[in-house]
């Protein structure tokens, strides 16, 4: 198992650094600079790239940011969004709140769905079935901005008009921080509650169907422990294969939710610094972006052979 | 038992659910009342003015700050030597008065007693530092041409790293005086003297902070009405009433409170719940909220027009320019599209701008009906310009920004210029804003959707945009007349008042009749919900967007 860790961490070593060389290829070949403001003349542009060390020849430069990458964690400094000020310290500070906001996000979603892929799938064909599924494939074609912006409205503005008392503040809140997350939270894990519902009722339908819960009901076991000990355990392989990628996706924040909720994280800083040429951003995101990815493939992986032995037998064997 | 398992697990689903709540819920009586407490406490001294803005503050620097935000948020904190009265006059800030030398060349100002919020008194040598500093090729501040464009003397030299930034045209005599020497007579130095990057900064503070001078509040320095308290970058950020600003009487509320939205539709709907006092529309919300009384309307400066590639094949024939400012109808453009306050532009120099010797607006002394819209002539000059070309039909590029509302405006002028100039085929092109900078500055385009945002109170910020060789002139325009009579108004007629004026309104003759070089679009203007309890914001067409000092706010 150890060595199996350590030759995955070693590949995901050697892919983070294809990714950077990728990356910082990609944006030498983009078209415009940071320093291309209507009012900036040649001379000035040049004073700019000197200043910042465009000017240096590409091998040079690409030294200089896998050196302060690698060793010091330096991205350099953002050259538009918030100027001059260091892209770690930027991302430092709404990292945590990307993070923060995607488990909440994950932890919600993934219960929630599962309860209610457990109530579809023991109520199989009845109304308590169609109600759920009617509700995940709700939550899956709503647009994630309709949906973020009705809660703000009913919950936050219009609750708040009707009792005279915030229950949910309509934005993110400093002041408030946990408060004021509630909203964001529901609105993120909507997806999440609709993809896990609707991948664990098939799978449990499946499981529920099949022999060994056949005998153990024959056995006389209750059916809790049937479905909990035996069905949900391999229901759960599908369920996490899919969590995986999502978690990545709603720990790097929801450009929307950002939006609408006034949060400060990362989807929205990646967005915004695209449209500005703000380099060194764009490679610090990214670059976090694809850690956590593999993070995430490796926990999976791990994940796995807890829910299923029979997995990390096989896997166990090949290395 | 399954019904009673499922009505278990509903039980279940709800309970966890509102566990989740409890949970927050526990952490929020302290949280709210703290915020309440915070609030009243705020109340007793005045209360705080809560602004809406789209984008993170980019810059507390006045040599790296270029945008509205930044500007606003600076000239909020440090005062120059002049400021902006509501009408857009000057009025004395640091400086009590000037005197100014028979040959207009030395200016000497005579500051008053004000103190950095630190304690330490503004000094002429602040000055002497500050514009040191803007004009540093070091600092390589983007808006160092400003110091060349007041004609403070050797400013464009030392940018150029060819003399030290001591030989900079301004010097500190005393304590309490600063004298500035021109290179040549600038009829609108004075204004300058408002704008943010020739105001002063504190030598000891801006050296021990170095690099991470403005990055912080703690980083800071103010000797303004406001001081910033809290910036919690990407969130927003807070200025507090400055006690130590000279004339902190004059402050009637206890500060300034910006939170970042970027969702337009969130932001109007936290102007509904008051928990907003000033928000900015988007067209599409202004509909919603025109018969508001908090509606209103402000008129900016920026100027957008579609820039026309002289050096093209088919846009070096004047007549396929004139045929193309003639062809699209503005007032659907301001009234459907944009829906914002923006106003059709028939003229490159804007209302508002400047005011002429003779007391009067410059647009109202000037032709306004260039580039009227009218199919008969546009097609008129059209077919001569077929002719002329040996072409009887066309292809088209049009290059404008990715934004949401440019992209609708270009798609109604591909469609008014497909229907009213026959033979045409328009596509378009959209890139992000810098990389269409690029190309237009490559003179890489046929037809591009642009604006211009004026730099100081005077024509001469549009004017010399077209001059030959221009960094700025996009459509590569050549005219030695026009060069002739937009240098001379700097140079020669300086002086001049009324000669000066008369050139520049023949140059923007030249430029948008005989030469047709563009094709103006509209004047912009933003539709704002102020809150009806707030008085006393003045908006500035010019430099800094909004002066909050004289902001009041009833009960």
């Amino acid at each position: 198992m150890i060595k199996y860790i350590g030759r995955r961490l070693l590949i995901a070593f050697v892919t983070l650094l294809t990714i950077m060389t990728l990356l910082f290829i990609l944006l030498e070949f983009m078209p415009g600079s940071p320093f291309n403001d209507e009012k900036l003349s040649e001379s000035q542009r040049e004073l700019l790239n000197e200043k910042y060390g465009l000017n240096d020849p590409i091998p040079v430069r690409y030294k200089t940011f896998m050196v302060n990458v690698l060793t010091k964690g330096d991205f350099g400094v953002s050259y538009a969004i918030e100027k001059n000020a260091e892209v770690s310290n930027i991302i430092d500070k709404r990292l945590p709140l990307s993070i923060r906001f995607g488990l909440q996000a994950l932890a919600l979603g993934s219960v929630v769905g599962i309860i209610l892929a457990a109530i579809a799938a023991l109520n199989k064909n009845t109304i308590w079935d169609t109600m759920t599924t009617g509700f995940s494939v709700l939550g899956i074609s709503i647009p994630s901005y309709v949906f973020a912006l009705g809660l703000s409205y009913f919950l936050g503005y219009k609750l708040t008009k009707a009792t005279g008392h915030q229950y949910f503040p309509m934005t993110f809140d400093i002041y408030q921080p946990w408060k004021s997350s509630i909203l964001p939270t529901i609105a993120l894990s909507m997806f999440v509650i609709a993809t896990v519902a609707r991948f664990m009722r098939t799978e449990l339908v499946e499981v529920i169907g099949s022999d060994f819960v056949l005998l153990a009901e024959a056995k006389g076991l209750n059916s809790r422990k049937i479905i909990t000990r035996h069905a949900m355990r391999n229901a759960l392989i599908p369920v996490v294969t899919v969590l995986g990628p999502l978690t990545v996706s709603l720990m790097t924040g929801s450009l929307v939710i950002e939006r609408v909720f006034g949060i400060p994280g990362i989807g929205d800083l990646l967005v915004t610094a695209i449209s500005v040429n703000d380099f060194n951003i764009i490679i610090a995101v990214s670059f976090y972006y694809s850690i956590f990815y593999i993070i995430m493939q490796l926990f999976i992986d791990i994940l796995y052979g807890i829910i299923d032995p029979r997995i990390r037998v096989a896997k166990g064997g090949q290395s | 038992m399954r019904k009673l398992l499922s009505l278990l697990l509903i039980v279940m689903l709800t309970v966890g659910l509102f566990a989740g709540c409890a949970k927050t819920e526990e952490q929020t009586p302290a949280d709210s009342t703290n915020g309440t407490e915070a609030n009243t406490a705020a109340a007793a001294e005045g209360k705080t003015l809560r602004i809406a803005v789209d984008v993170d503050l980019p810059s507390m620097d006045q040599d790296v700050a270029t945008d509205g935000l930044s500007f606003e948020a600076i000239a909020a904190t440090i005062e120059g030597l002049y400021s902006l009265d509501a009408a857009g006059n000057l009025i004395p800030a640091i400086a009590t008065d000037y005197e100014v030398s028979e040959d207009g060349l030395t200016y000497t100002f005579h500051l008053r007693d004000a103190n950095w919020s630190n304690g330490t008194p503004v000094t002429a040598n602040d000055f002497v530092f500050s514009w040191r500093r803007l004009v540093d090729p070091a600092m390589a501040s983007e808006y160092s041409f400003i110091a060349e464009v007041a004609g403070v003397a050797n400013a464009a030299a030392i940018t150029a790293g060819e003399k030290p930034t001591t030989e900079l045209g301004v010097q500190a005599t005393d304590d309490k005086t600063l004298v500035v020497t021109l290179d040549r007579t600038v009829p609108y130095f004075l204004s300058l003297t408002a704008f943010v990057t020739f105001f002063p900064l504190n030598e000891a503070f801006v050296t021990e902070k170095g690099a991470d001078y403005a990055l912080s509040p703690e980083a800071l320095l103010s000797n303004g009405p406001f001081k910033m308290v809290e910036w919690n970058k990407g969130y927003g950020f807070k200025l507090e009433k400055n006690a130590t600003y000279y004339d902190a009487d004059a402050v009637k509320i206890a500060g300034l409170d910006y939170r970042v939205m970027k969702d337009p539709q969130t932001s109007a709907l936290q102007f509904d719940a008051n928990e907003l006092d000033v928000v900015k529309l988007t067209a599409e919300l202004v509909d919603n909220y025109k018969d508001n009384a908090a509606f209103a309307n402000i008129e900016a400066s920026y100027v957008w027009y579609m820039s026309l590639n002289n050096d093209d094949p088919i846009f070096s024939n004047v007549n396929a320019r004139k045929a193309l400012q003639h062809a699209v109808n503005k007032d659907n453009i301001v009234a459907n599209i944009l829906n914002d306050g923006s106003t059709v532009a028939n003229f490159i120099v804007p209302t508002g701008l400047a005011t002429g010797p003779d007391g009067k607006d410059f647009r109202e002394t000037s032709k306004n009906d260039y580039a009227l819209y009218d199919v008969a002539e546009a097609q008129k000059y059209w077919e001569t310009a077929k002719q002329e070309l040996g072409i009887t039909e066309t292809t088209i590029e049009i290059l404008f920004d990715d934004a949401e509302t440019v992209k609708k405006m270009a798609e109604f002028i591909q469609a008014e210029l497909e229907t009213n100039l026959p033979g045409l085929t328009v596509s378009l092109k959209a890139q992000p804003k810098k990389n269409r900078l690029e190309l237009m500055r490559e003179h890489d385009f046929q037809v591009g959707i642009t604006r211009w945002g004026p730099d100081y109170a005077d024509p001469l910020t549009y004017l010399e945009l077209f001059l030959t060789g221009s960094s700025s002139n996009t459509p590569n325009y050549a005219n030695a007349t026009y060069d002739e009579l937009v240098k001379s108004s700097s140079t020669t007629l300086s002086a001049d008042a009324e000669g000066r004026w008369a050139a520049m309104k023949e140059a923007e003759d030249l430029l948008l009749a005989d030469d047709a070089v563009i094709a103006p679009l509209y004047q912009a203007g933003y539709s704002y919900l102020i809150n009806t309890k707030v008085t006393g914001i003045e908006p500035h067409a010019i430099g800094t967007p909004f002066i909050y000092k004289n902001v009041s706010i009833a009960e």
